[in-house]
């Protein structure tokens, strides 16, 4: 997908996705500044656009923390996961208001630069109730934009998945940063218990989901165990497998998806080139193995992207004998051809 | 699960299996969206009620004084004895800065001095709990008119020793300019314009709940701006000799550093005692 991009297109699925995001969007801020003028009418327009736009970001980080997970538990949220980076693009952009009006209000028409006055105006580095909780905010602010910036999928070809990919896992880091942002900061002025109580229901609920993911995907995984190495290893009953459809194994650290189509079996790597999405999850949609997550695409024989692309995963040989599936973990260098099984009646 | 169930991003139309959860995902982020920011509007502390007219210019005349910091003292009228009521507006300059730097330019444009003199001011008014500011908005051109006049005799008093406890803030955001203009929030601004001259005040609050307002400077007399910085925005305790400047009172600190910080949690417990001894 290095040519052309062609899963990212816009379609009517994506575009009422950000339809739906914008609304959601703008019911929070009409209903924020209401009911902000309904009840602290006294407060300032700097004030009610600063906070307005913080919590919205805060809430919406949870949302998209919370996706990754759910689609782990179950599949058919997947739909929320495929335009997840709109939502993180434009939760960036919001907070991106905060920190600016944050900045111009607290720090501009002052004696120093704005943005050494973020760092230098509190110097309590060395106190714990008293640290510069606006310098955790901006380092936030910074992952959350490098993360934005590289989001599109020519930085995920320029800088290698893997990068990406850990660049990406720092969305965490930022959500640590963000909690300490609001403690020492909004929770530590007010001291109101209410907002206590907020976070801690944020946190347990981005962290149980993750936790309830993790617990569901290790009790999925299936580790049969081989008898000596590089042989074949017995996985399943043919008729486990559904038609167009995986059995996914992990057999000596090799993650292993073993297709089942037009009466034969391939064997694949399980991890998808594109973000390590799971392929045996995915279908056989017009003969290649579909990745769930974004639809990047493999041929079951030699794990090769169609053409124009140039996308590859190993691939492993397996046969059929008395309707058992058995694998042999040995992988084969990245988009090599082996032969499929055929299953004999 | 059926095995036609299955998404790609691409395709048109999500299969209908997949709708249910998705629905319910978006209808659980409405009511989050709605119930969050009610109660987040609800759960926040009250704003007070200072005020900065931005945007509206007001014209004031008065005498300029220079000590304790640059004010602007109007008669207000005549006590029972007969006496001059002064009122003294702290003027304020631009932005996160003193008024000193605009008020120097113009004695140097004009060439004379400005203290003790009558000025016509124009500025936008900053207001809250009896005390009045002037932001010079529009920088030299904010002084209209200079005329000399005879000296006003001005009503110092001495009051003595006294610990106070409150905490720093700037006038210029604590009488109406940013809501909150104290507490942590706001520590960074408050050190920005302490910093660029706007004269530190200390809001000292009795065990009667009663607020005071001191404009801090040295034990001279002297600008100590720099010195307090490291104490903005925290609660502290304070001792110093305190001097009623007409209807300004000012505390003059020894030795910033001698300052004692409170921890936090007595700022929410229990208001400040603002005399008696340290122990
Ligand atoms: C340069 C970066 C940032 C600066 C200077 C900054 C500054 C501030 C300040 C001054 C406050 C207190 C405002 C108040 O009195 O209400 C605040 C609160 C907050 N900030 Fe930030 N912030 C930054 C980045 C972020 C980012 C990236 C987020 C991510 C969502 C964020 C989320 C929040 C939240 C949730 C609050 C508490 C809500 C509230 O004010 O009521 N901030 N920030
Ligand atoms: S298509 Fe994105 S991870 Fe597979």
């Amino acid at each position: 997908m290095s040519v052309n991009y062609a899963p990212i297109l816009w379609n009517r699925q994506k575009k009422r996705y950000d339809r739906i995001m914008l609304g959601l969007i703008t019911l929070y801020l009409i209903l924020f500044a209401a009911f902000q003028l309904l009840f602290r009418p006294e407060i300032s327009p700097e004030t009610l656009i600063i906070r307005a736009t913080a919590t919205l970001a805060f809430l919406m980080l949870h949302l998209i923390l919370m996706i990754g997970p759910l689609c782990r538990l179950d599949r058919r949220f997947l739909p929320l996961l495929y335009n997840r980076r709109h939502l993180g693009v434009t939760m960036f952009l919001i907070a991106l208001v905060h920190a600016a009006f944050s900045i111009i209000q607290f720090h501009a028409l002052g004696d120093v630069n704005p943005l050494v006055s973020v760092f230098t105006s509190n110097i309590n580095y060395q106190s714990i109730s008293q640290f510069p909780f606006q310098v955790l905010g901006f380092f936030a602010l910074l992952i959350l934009f490098l993360m934005a910036a590289t989001s599109h999928d020519f930085w995920l070809d320029n800088l290698s998945p893997r990068i990406w990919k850990s660049l990406h896992m720092m969305v965490y880091f930022a959500y640590a940063l963000l909690v300490m942002h609001v403690l020492l900061g909004v929770l530590q002025q007010e001291g109101y218990p209410a907002g206590f109580i907020f976070l801690g229901i944020g946190m347990v609920a981005v962290s149980s989901l993750h936790l309830a993911a993790a617990i569901k995907g290790k009790r999925q995984e299936e580790r049969p165990e081989g008898t000596t190495a590089d042989t074949f290893v017995p996985v399943c009953r043919v008729d486990e497998i559904l038609e167009n459809r995986a059995k996914v194994v992990i057999i000596r650290q090799e993650n292993i998806a073993i297709f089942k189509y037009d009466g034969k079996l391939s064997a694949i790597n399980n991890v998808c080139k594109h973000q390590n999405g799971p392929l045996g999850e995915g279908k056989i949609v017009d003969g290649c193995i579909t990745c769930p997550w974004h639809g990047y695409q493999y041929l079951p024989e030699n794990g090769q992207s169609p053409p124009p692309f140039t996308e590859k995963v190993a691939t492993y040989d397996v046969k059929v004998m008395d309707g058992k599936v058995y694998v042999n973990p040995k992988p084969y260098p990245e988009g090599t051809t082996r032969p499929a099984a055929v299953i004999g009646v | 699960m059926p095995n036609n169930n299955f998404y790609i991003g691409y395709m048109e139309k999500m299969p209908a299996s997949f709708r249910k959860p998705v629905r319910l995902f978006v209808l659980a982020a409405a009511i989050l969206f709605s119930i969050g920011s009610f109660l987040i509007v609800r759960s926040q502390q009250a704003f007070s009620t200072a005020t900065f007219e931005l945007g509206q210019l007001t014209t004031v005349e008065g005498i300029l004084r220079m000590e304790p910091a640059p004010m602007l003292q109007l008669e207000t009228g005549k006590d029972s004895k007969g006496r001059p009521i002064l009122q003294s507006i702290l003027l304020i300059g631009f932005g996160k800065h003193g008024a000193e730097a605009t008020l120097e330019k113009v004695e140097a444009q004009r060439k004379l001095k400005l203290d003790g003199k009558k000025l016509k001011l124009e500025g936008t008014l900053i207001y809250h709990d009896g005390k009045t500011l002037l932001e010079l908005t529009q920088k030299e051109k904010s002084i209209l008119d200079v005329l000399d006049v005879a000296p006003l005799n001005r009503q110092l008093t001495e009051l003595g020793q006294i610990s106070l406890r409150g905490e720093i803030a700037d006038p210029k955001c604590y009488f109406g300019v940013m809501k909150p203009g104290e507490g942590k929030t706001h520590r960074s601004c408050a050190a920005r314009c302490i910093a660029g001259g706007i004269p530190p005040i200390l809001k000292a609050v009795s065990n009667d709940g009663q607020v005071q307002y001191f404009i801090i400077e040295g034990e001279d007399g002297e600008p100590i701006n720099e010195q307090v910085l490291p104490i903005v925005g925290e609660p502290v305790q304070l001792t110093g000799s305190v001097v009623l400047y007409d209807d300004w009172l000012v505390l003059r600190l020894k030795d910033a550093n001698s300052a004692q910080r409170l921890s936090a949690r007595f700022m929410l417990e229990a208001p400040m005692c603002n005399s008696g001894k340290l122990n």
